[in-house]
């Protein structure tokens, strides 16, 4: 296996990378009616994020570690539980796969590990415009190779978005562009163009998407 | 005043469909961006027109509801404080993540008023929440915003937004006549943030520069209201005829913006006039600023503030809920708005019928009666991306669906979460 030789800045708590995926992420769970979570994370703003977004839910949430038990009783003063194999429904990994050098066998691992029902992966595509700009290309972690392994683990695909795609990308471009020009009516017109239009579930451009998020299900659909 | 206490009266009621047992709840629309994903408790602003709003009506109806409703609240903004002595999900537009700019600070306003009035009342409980709000001022407004010019946007943004130092000088204008304490060293300063981004010349003269617009150096109304609000109890605290001054060119600004139904966004450098939006709910700080500056003896032209009570009011829907604006569909536009309003228009947000209810409150007369209206299902046409939606509204739901009946959105009130998200 390539390893990676990229090392990919950590997600902002106020990108819209981080929010907009938390949000369609935590909204999708609870469409699947998830009562229980195991969060595969060390970073501890996606840790949190999640538990934000549940805190007055009853769902039980896991972490991997008591450094992050502590870690959220300190900043939410919320109480989750430690890493424990029973009863899992869903096992997500919000963008922590990107900088695991043997990231195909901590997913392998953990899927076979844990035997969730449900599986959520999202991470930063490199077959996407961040190509053209010559970043990530040596990377592994890519849509095609995430949905391979859920297949070999016997996952299903239930839903795939796609973040920060072509279409949201031009749009930007194009509020950047009248910004510099100092069109601000323009610029205020793409922006709510780009920002209506942050995920896809188009193939093509979903396929291309700097954001990847995949949910998937054990067992056939 | 004609209207306002039917308003009230559903306003109220509405307001009760939002809330949940930890908190007040709902989708979020805003000029910066829109929250439809997650739609639970938060927080932020919110609590202080209702809180605010719920203890002028106590005061001038003397009915003890009105009390209990502003406890309620404030129990929720209690039950809601982190470790960290931040807000749970205080970040309106944002979504859930503590910390919002100036949402703390709006919480702390409400919850020291609402100390305030229960320490008249003799309540042993006013602690509470005075407690609350002391904890959120010195752990996070003092030591993490705090940058010793002014408070600044985030720990790690050292912007110093104008509204957002108003909103802090509010909170510790409050909080150090409760603890007797001299905040000067704090207040001063952060009150020449907002004198030094005053417009004096030009269409844009009176206006404040919002400077987290960067380059755009945007001119906007409700944030300039915010201003005049905090400069008003500034000046009460100090005499100052300066912060006066500056507040009566805020007021002259704030007339330009009025419109035939709500107000005008604000103005961009170039001083076009921003349409698109025209606010509808968030009028409701402009229409408190005019009735603060008056009770001043600052000049403020009656048509306006009737002007603003009737497009507020006339903004009410069945439900009770008061639609947030027009115009979204053209959102940055500098000509009329026509067509059909789209679903970031017609939805009412919490976040902002809030304000109506502090603005109105405030035009209430003693002993005053409130009428007792029911409040039913609305259903309104509008757009989304360009395609004709219907907009249904009741007690227990909110929901947006195509001319087919395909949904685009419908959320079950005071989930965390809608059902159907396709927008």
């Amino acid at each position: 296996m390539k390893k990676s030789n990229v090392t990919m800045n950590e997600l902002s708590e106020y990108s819209n990378e981080y929010r907009k995926s938390l949000d369609y992420i935590c909204f999708t769970l609870n469409l699947l009616k998830v009562r229980s979570i195991l969060i595969k994370e060390k970073s501890p703003h996606f840790i949190l994020g999640v538990i934000r977004r549940f805190f007055h839910s009853n769902i039980d949430i896991f972490v991997d570690t008591e450094k992050s038990e502590e870690m959220v009783f300190e900043k939410l003063g919320k109480r989750v539980k430690t890493y424990n194999l029973d009863n899992i429904d869903v096992v997500i990994f919000p963008f922590s796969l990107e900088d695991e050098e043997n990231w195909i066998d901590k997913l392998n691992n953990t899927l076979r590990e844990v035997s969730s029902e449900f599986v959520v992966v999202a991470f930063r595509n490199p077959f996407s415009h961040k190509l053209f700009l010559g970043r990530g290309t040596k990377e592994t972690l890519n849509p095609l190779k995430v949905r391979a392994i859920l297949k070999e683990n016997s996952y299903s695909l239930v839903e795939e978005k796609g973040g920060l795609h072509l279409k949201y990308i031009f749009y930007s471009l194009v509020a950047l562009i009248f910004e510099k020009v100092g069109l601000s009516a323009l610029h205020f017109r793409f922006v709510d163009r780009a920002s209506n239009s942050y995920l896809t579930d188009n193939c093509f451009l979903r396929n291309l998407s700097y954001i990847q998020i995949i949910i998937a299900r054990k067992g056939s659909r | 005043m004609k209207g306002v206490p039917e308003t009230i009266s559903k306003l109220d009621k509405w307001l009760d469909t939002m809330w949940s047992k930890e908190g007040y709840t709902g989708p979020v629309s805003h000029w910066w961006e829109s929250s439809f994903l997650y739609t639970g408790v938060q927080i932020d602003w919110r609590y202080e027109g209702i809180i605010t709003g719920y203890l002028d009506i106590y005061r001038k109806t003397g009915e003890e509801q009105w009390l209990e409703k502003a406890v309620r609240a404030g129990e929720d903004v209690v039950n809601n404080q982190l470790p960290t002595k931040k807000f749970l999900n205080s970040s309106f537009q944002a979504g859930p993540i503590e910390g919002g700019t100036p949402h703390e600070a709006a919480v702390d306003v409400a919850l020291l008023e609402l100390s305030d009035v229960l320490k008249e009342e003799n309540s042993k409980s006013w602690r509470r929440y005075f407690k609350c709000a002391e904890d959120n001022i010195r752990e996070y407004l003092l030591t993490k915003l705090w940058n010793g010019r002014g408070f600044i946007e985030q720990p790690w943004d050292a912007t110093l937004v104008p509204n957002k130092n108003a909103t802090v000088i509010e909170a510790l204008l409050l909080y150090s006549e409760m603890a007797v304490v001299d905040f000067s060293k704090y207040v001063i300063p952060a009150a020449e943030v907002i004198l030094n981004s005053q417009i004096i010349e030009g269409a844009r003269t009176g206006g404040t520069i919002h400077y987290g617009t960067g380059r755009h150096q945007l001119a906007i109304g409700i944030y300039t209201a915010r201003c005049v609000s905090g400069l008003l109890r500034l000046f009460n605290h100090t005499n100052d005829e300066k912060y006066l001054d500056t507040v009566k060119k805020a007021v002259v600004f704030l007339s330009s913006l009025i419109a035939d139904k709500g107000t005008h966004f604000g103005y961009y450098k170039d001083e076009s006039k921003i349409r698109c939006p025209t606010w509808i709910s968030p009028s409701a700080d402009i229409l408190r600023a005019l009735i603060l500056a008056r009770k001043e003896k600052i000049p403020v032209k009656d048509k306006d503030i009737e002007s603003l009570i009737q497009s507020i009011a006339g903004g009410q829907e069945k439900s009770g809920g008061i639609r947030t604006a027009n115009g979204f569909a053209g959102r940055g536009g500098t000509g009329e708005y026509e067509g059909l309003p789209e679903f970031r228009d017609v939805l009412p947000v919490v976040g902002w019928n809030d304000k109506v209810l502090r603005a109105f409150s405030l035009l209430l007369e003693k002993d005053q009666e409130l009428p007792d209206l029911n409040i039913e299902k609305t259903e309104v046409d509008c757009v989304w991306k360009g395609r004709e939606c219907r907009f249904i509204e009741d007690e227990k739901n909110i929901i947006l669906q195509e001319k087919n009946g395909e949904q685009l959105y419908n959320l079950r009130k005071g989930q965390s979460f809608p059902k159907v998200c396709r927008l």
